[in-house]
This record gives C-alpha cells, structure tokens and sequence, in this order.
C-alpha cells in the first residue's frame, strides 16, 4: 500500500504541493491526474524521497520511505517523468546494475525486453526516444516491486507497445501491486486505472473511483474529456 | 556499494581513461627531450637562452612554479618543478571537478541522477563512494602520467634520468593538492547540486592558492596563505626532500573538511533535479 498523508512541499518561487493526502490500496491502479505544473512529479519525487517535504508522512507497505530508503527503495519501482540514462551504456548493463543493488537477476528484464522488441545490446545514445522509455520502465520494473510510481509512463510510447505497458501493470495489479501512476490525460487513466486523484495548484481537488466520474459524465451526456476539463475548470485549486 | 563504484567508474570509463593516457603520452616528451646531446642542446639550451629575460622576473617565474632557472632546464627540474608542482595539480584538479559533476551536480541538473537516487542506496553510500572515486581518480591519473613517462627514462639511455620513489613520492604530493581543489569543487556542488558550485570554489580556491603562491614574496597575506593553507605551498621539494608529515597532514585535512561540508549539505537536502 502507498501511503501520502499530509504531503506539504514548497520549492523557494511558493509552488509546490500542500495537504496532498492520497492512498493506494494492494492491487489498486490509482491514476495522478494533473495539467504540467499541477504538482505530479513534485508528489512523486517527494513520496521517494527526492524532495524534503516539510511536512508529511510517506510510507510503501508501510516502511517510511524518509526514515527507511533503502528497504522502501527495495520494494518501489520508480519511472522519473523524463527519465534520462547514462548515454553510454547500453540498456543491458543497466538492467544488470538495477537487478545486481537489489539481490536479482536480470531474466524478468530480458523478458520484458523481448516483450518491448528492445534490442538491450544498443546504448541509450542509439535508442530512439520510445525505445529510451521502454528502457526506463524495464529498469523501474524488474525487481517486481511491490509498489510503482509511474510519473507520466506511456510517454513516447507507440500504441503497439502502449499496449503491452498496460498488459505489465495489469499483471502488477492481479499479483497486488499498489500502483500510482500519473498522466495528463484522463483517456490514458481510462484504460488502467480503477481509480484517480485530480491535483490542481498543487492541491488534490478530487480522489473517488475512476467509474463515479464516468457516470457523471455519461448523466451529463458529454465526453468524458469534456466532463473532465468542465470539472476542472469549476473547481478551486 | 561495489556495484554503484562499478556504474560510477564505467559511465565515464573513456573520460577516464583519456585523462590518464593523453596527458602521459604529452608529458612524455619531457624525458625525450634528453634523449642525446643534440636533442637536449636543440630543445632544451635553446630554449634556456631564448627565453631567459623571464628569469629576471621573479613574479612570472613565481606563477609558472619556478624557483630556480638553470635547475628547471634539467630532467629533475622540469618534472619536479613546474610540471608536477603547477600543471600537475592544475590538471588533477580539473579532471577532478569535471568528473565528479559528471556524475554529481551535473547529473542532478541534467536528471541522470535521479536514475541513481531511486537506487536503494542511503545518500551516504552514495556520497562515500563519490568521494572515493574523487580521491582515487586523481591519485589514478597523476600516477598513471608519471609512470607512462618514466618509461623512456627506464629504458633509453637518456643524457639525464630520475629516480623512481623520489619522483613517485612527487607525485603523491601533486596529486592530492590537486584533489584537494577537485574534491572542494565535488563537495561543492554535492552540498548546493548546481555544478556552477563545483567550478566556482573548486576552480576558484586553486586560482587564490596559485596566486598566492605566485606573489606570496609581495604581500604578508599571501605568504601566510602560501605558508599555511595553499596546497600549492605544501607541496615543498619532495624529490628532493621526501615526503613531510605536516604537507601531507595539511592536504588531507583539507580534503577531509571539504568532504564533511559537502556530506553535511548533500544528506539532507531536495535534490536539484530538473
């Protein structure tokens, strides 16, 4: 289970997150829904420790992740929203030193690798920007972790391997993985998340089952986008 | 920790491996310049009489590390003077700064960092093993230069030759004042993560040192500075003299401040991630 519970963090311009309180159960998809800016990445940097909150606690399974990184890091599988890899390395080694800090081996990575067609023997620098995705998410994912945090994942992606994304965190979900996954685009939450929490001005303005939205919007007879934006917009940061 | 050492050493592996082979191979021209009589009469007294207006100026000398003009015409001079004692450190210190933003302050700014952060390290696994590849690379380097160019002297019969522990004891001594500025620039920029940091201090405490060490004859400030604090100055005549306790003391306690200060600010702080 992911816990953020009273999330306060303000970088020195005054922008930043405040009171942000979100849980994700064991087997639950909870997507992180937000313009650029809303404070996503700030929550999720902030729930690994990246970002000292002045406030808050922040627990995966229920090891602080502030007090206790390592163990937490052990259990979380982590996709920076614009994750950048060493140029000159090729996805192999990577995976290898991801597997070889937690005690694992490589053979989940190869195997999704294969999944992803990654050829894992090209470096960074020869991999488009998809293919520099997949990576990522091979390294945040291949010590099965027992929570993800996926900042904005299916950037980049093509819809082949959109796809086969979603085919991995469902597996997650079905062996109980609690998963927190942001985007800025409800139609991407749509496909995966049982849940969502909406963040505006870094405040959480919403956080109900994904379905509670959709028959507002269905009562309402519009889009779902539509319905969301409208929400959006009426709503106060 | 050992895997992080082994991801810290093979990101920026021809990095470092440049900086240990390519400077050697230009060095190597100092001991080649006494291959025989007419190599040294043509490179080395010719050059010792054209350019010998600079030895009445005593400030010029001073920044280019020399002390004595007719002794740094000689093998032992060369080395020991103005190449281990000025550009030595210089370039220790530079590759120092360089390679640790590399996989520091600039990493946080340009987000590989943050790759490595979601590692399941502690900051101060993370720092400890920065800080030894901040220590070792540049012992690494500075060794790796001395002993690529004692090769010829070994094996060639020069018209003039060094002595091996002597010339390695100078290079112990040059390579860690250069650490020393490479490690503030590391500690730097580990304490603030912005690699502006690194260079400003790093860069800039060895550009005052230097200064001071140049000028220290002018001015009681840069002599006690030169005297007491430069790593420039505690650097002395190790070929000549061996090494001394206090010297060495000096270097390694200020590359040990330098490391606490950057350790105090790195553990505790938001990472300057983009």
């Amino acid at each position: 289970m992911i816990e953020i519970k009273n999330l306060t963090m303000r970088y020195k311009n005054g922008k930043g997150v405040g009171d942000v309180n979100i849980a994700v159960d064991n087997g639950e998809v909870k997507g992180l829904l937000g313009p650029n800016g809303a404070g996503k990445s700030t929550t999720m940097r902030s729930l690994m420790g990246f970002l000292k909150s002045s406030e808050g606690h922040l627990s995966v399974e229920g090891i602080n992740t502030l007090e206790n990184p390592v163990e937490a890091k052990k259990i979380i599988g982590y996709l920076p929203g614009d994750p950048q890899l060493p140029q000159n390395l090729n996805s192999k080694s990577l995976f290898k030193l991801g597997a070889d800090m937690r005690g694992m081996s490589i053979d989940y990575a190869m195997e999704l690798a294969e999944k992803f067609d990654l050829d894992v023997n090209l470096t960074i620098k020869e991999l488009s920007k998809g293919n520099r995705q997949k990576a990522a998410i091979i390294l945040s994912v291949l010590h099965k972790p027992k929570a993800l945090i996926l900042d904005e994942p299916t950037s980049g992606l093509d819809p082949f391997h959109q796809r086969t994304f979603f085919e991995i965190i469902d597996e997650f979900k079905k062996n109980g993985a609690a998963i927190l996954l942001s985007s800025h685009i409800i139609s991407e939450i749509e496909k995966i998340s049982d849940s969502m929490a909406v963040l505006k001005d870094g405040e959480k303005i919403y956080d109900e089952s994904y379905e509670t939205f959709v028959n507002k919007a269905k009562e309402d007879g519009v889009e779902l986008e539509d319905a969301f934006f409208a929400f959006y917009d009426r709503s106060d940061g | 920790m050992l895997s992080y050492l082994k991801y810290m050493l093979s990101v920026p592996r021809k990095f470092i491996m440049t900086w240990a082979i390519a400077p050697a191979l230009y060095f190597t021209i100092l001991p080649l310049t006494f291959a025989n009589e007419s190599v040294e009469g043509l490179m080395i007294d010719t050059q010792k009489e054209a350019f010998r207006g600079m030895s009445e100026n005593d400030t010029m000398m001073n920044f280019l590390g020399i002390d004595d003009w007719d002794n740094v015409f000689t093998l032992e001079g060369m080395v020991t003077t103005y190449f281990l004692s000025l550009f030595g450190v210089i370039l220790v210190a530079l590759a120092t700064i360089v390679l640790l933003n590399k996989m520091s302050a600039k990493a946080e700014e340009d987000g590989t960092f943050e790759f490595v952060a979601s590692l399941p390290m502690t900051r101060a696994t993370v720092y400890l093993t920065h800080s030894v590849v901040a220590i070792f690379f540049g012992l690494f380097i500075a060794f790796t230069w001395t002993n690529i160019m004692y090769i010829p002297i070994a094996t060639m019969e020069l018209t003039q030759t060094l002595d091996y522990a002597p010339l390695m004891s100078a290079t112990l001594m040059a390579g860690l004042a250069g650490v020393s500025y490479g490690v503030l620039g590391f500690a730097l920029g580990a304490y603030t993560g912005k690699s502006s940091y690194a260079w400003g201090f790093g860069a800039g405490l060895m550009a005052i040192e230097w200064i001071a060490n140049a000028v220290s004859g002018t001015n009681d400030l840069f002599l006690w500075i030169d005297d007491n604090i430069s790593s420039f100055g505690a650097y002395g005549a190790p070929y000549q003299d061996g090494l001394i306790g206090g010297d060495i003391g000096l270097v390694l306690a200020k590359i040990a401040i330098f490391l606490i200060i950057g350790f105090a600010g790195f553990r505790n702080r938001s990472l300057n991630l983009r």
